[in-house]
């Protein structure tokens, strides 16, 4: 094989090699996959053992993750009801994942005062507001400024939804502020 | 026989000395400055001497087990009261050298009570600065055991005053409550001071309940007083001893086979002897979900304390060889510092080598009586 060959292929192998070397890559916070969602027979269930999910996780750190997960949920269930144009029933699933989002913060500095160390626990409340925020803003993109809301068997009402996510993601922004301060 | 009883509890305070050399490097100092003296001086051996160490274990156990023989075959078996207390205490005060269990037991007990978190949610893990998690293995689990078993553990914990070492201690005394208990009800039931014995001096029991403080002896209290009081005329009682048995249950799930037998066994003799066999099924099952533990053997040892040695005798001596080997199964971890390997292959050669040697004497005899007749 003549030096020049040699040298050619040197360099394809390096570069080969420099492009399928494995790199470093940061796993993102995962949001979980739509359980049942309402319409579905099994939904009603699924809300009572959430309900008893929040009486089995007793203690700060069990409540933390129990709340977590069900704003998590609860966001998913929203994004897809949104999808779906089903505006009313996505905006109380929203309504869910707030309130919970909102309990996080007042969890861990009560785990904090009681001298846990929950450094990975606020870590991980990060990294899901930072997620949430960025689910909420592709939901915003999708949904109109407001809209003429007209249920059967009840009166017109407009809902601004982009003021309704606004708030939702104000809240996950202030989370991020507060967890900073913790 | 009193001689038996000596040599018997020399050899344990051999044994309960041996065990500091297992504590772990992350512990924190012992309460006792002479125990932390130990500690280094034991340590260092056991370390840097394995082949010497795991020789030392086998001869300790086999000694152990020829002497508990010994006790047994003489007619006149009863040790001292105060021979009992020491072998006692000697089993308390050892450390708990094979298995971590006691630990997790007393991590899980702070999960629940010190940092009330539920224990089932939380994983030790999850309590980042919790000092034992550095001397603690399966920390990364949720609680393991069943809730009756988190409830008992409140009085322990709250015996322990935040030292690791009284924690061990104070589970270590629940467990020999528990087997005092025991062996109570067993004096009770047989009327025989020879069933107790077997049981209460069984090398096995007194490394895995007393020195490793494993916690199956008060599943197995539950599930054996349970039974006991099922077959009581007296219906409330009756009703009392199913209840027990399902608490049993709620400690760790092997008793849980025990409910149909429950219902099978027309008396109590019965019971047990249908209990003993299920227990033993039940022992020979664990390796499908994880590994044959020694300690699983008290299931069926608890049983085999309660058949009359007159029709069972055969059966009771195969279950003393059987725990022989099952203890031995320590010995090549002792060598090799490994549990994966060649030390795999050693622990069930081992485990099988006793049992086979029984069945070798056994047939031997047989044929010897064969020919004699």
């Amino acid at each position: 094989m003549s030096g020049q060959k040699r040298k050619i292929y040197f360099l394809i192998s390096v570069l080969i090699t420099v492009i399928t070397f494995p790199h470093q890559i940061k796993a993102s916070y995962v949001l979980p996959y739509p359980s049942f969602m309402p319409g579905n027979k099994l939904y009603s269930v699924s809300e009572m053992i959430d309900t008893m999910q929040g009486y089995w996780s007793w203690g700060n750190i069990a409540q933390t993750k129990y709340a977590l997960s069900l704003s998590d949920k609860k966001l998913v269930e929203s994004k897809i009801l949104f999808e779906y144009g089903q505006l009313a029933l996505g905006i109380r699933a929203l309504k869910v994942s707030d309130t919970r989002m909102e309990s996080l913060v007042p969890l861990l500095l009560d785990a904090g005062l009681e001298g846990k160390d929950i450094d990975y626990l606020v870590q991980i409340v990060k990294d899901a507001s930072v997620e949430h925020v960025r689910v909420l803003r592709e939901i915003r993109n999708e949904l109109p400024e407001s809209v003429n809301w007209s249920p059967e068997n009840e009166s017109n009402q407009v809902l601004s939804m982009h003021e309704i996510i606004d708030r939702s993601v104000g809240i996950r922004e202030n989370i991020l502020i507060k967890v900073d301060a913790l | 026989m009193k001689r038996a009883h000596v040599i018997f509890i020399g050899i344990l305070i051999i044994f309960s000395i041996f065990t500091y050399g297992f504590v772990d490097t992350h512990m924190p100092s012992p309460p006792l400055p002479l125990l932390q003296s130990m500690r280094v001086a034991v340590v260092q051996w056991v370390l840097f001497h394995r082949a010497q160490a795991a020789v030392l274990y086998t001869s300790v156990i086999l000694c152990l087990f020829g002497l508990y023989s010994i006790v047994l075959r003489c007619k006149k078996t009863e040790p001292a009261r105060k021979s009992l207390i020491i072998i006692v205490l000697l089993g308390v005060l050892s450390y708990s050298a094979f298995s971590y269990d006691v630990f997790n037991y007393i991590i899980t007990a702070k999960v629940a009570y010190l940092y009330k978190e539920n224990p089932y949610v939380v994983m030790p893990v999850e309590i980042q600065n919790e000092p034992n998690l550095s001397f603690t293995r399966a920390s990364n689990k949720v609680a393991l055991y069943g809730p009756v078993w988190i409830l008992f553990t409140f009085l322990p914990h709250t015996l322990s005053l935040g030292n690791p070492w009284l924690a061990m201690y104070a589970f270590k005394l629940a467990a020999a409550l528990l087997l005092a208990v025991m062996v109570l009800l067993i004096r009770k039931e047989t009327g025989s001071s020879w069933n107790a014995y077997f049981f209460a001096l069984n090398p096995l029991v007194l490394v895995e309940v007393l020195s490793s403080g494993h916690n199956d002896i008060f599943m197995m209290v539950l599930a054996i007083a349970g039974g006991i009081l099922k077959y009581d005329k007296r219906r409330f009682l009756s009703v009392a001893g199913v209840l027990l048995v399902i608490a049993s249950v709620f400690v760790k799930g092997a008793t849980l086979t025990l409910l149909p037998v429950l219902f099978i066994a027309k008396t109590k003799d019965l019971f047990f002897r249908f209990g003993f066999w299920t227990m033993l099924a039940v022992f020979f099952i664990t390796p499908l979900r994880e590994e044959l533990y020694p300690w699983y053997a008290v299931w069926f040892l608890s049983f085999a304390s309660f058949l009359s040695p007159k029709k069972y005798r055969p059966l009771q001596w195969f279950c003393i060889w059987f725990s022989s080997g099952l203890l031995l199964r320590h010995a090549p971890y002792i060598y090799t510092g490994v549990y994966e390997g060649t030390s795999a292959l050693l622990r069930t050669g081992v485990t099988v080598l006793m049992p086979g040697l029984y069945f070798l004497i056994a047939i031997r005899k047989l044929l010897h009586r064969h020919a004699n007749s």
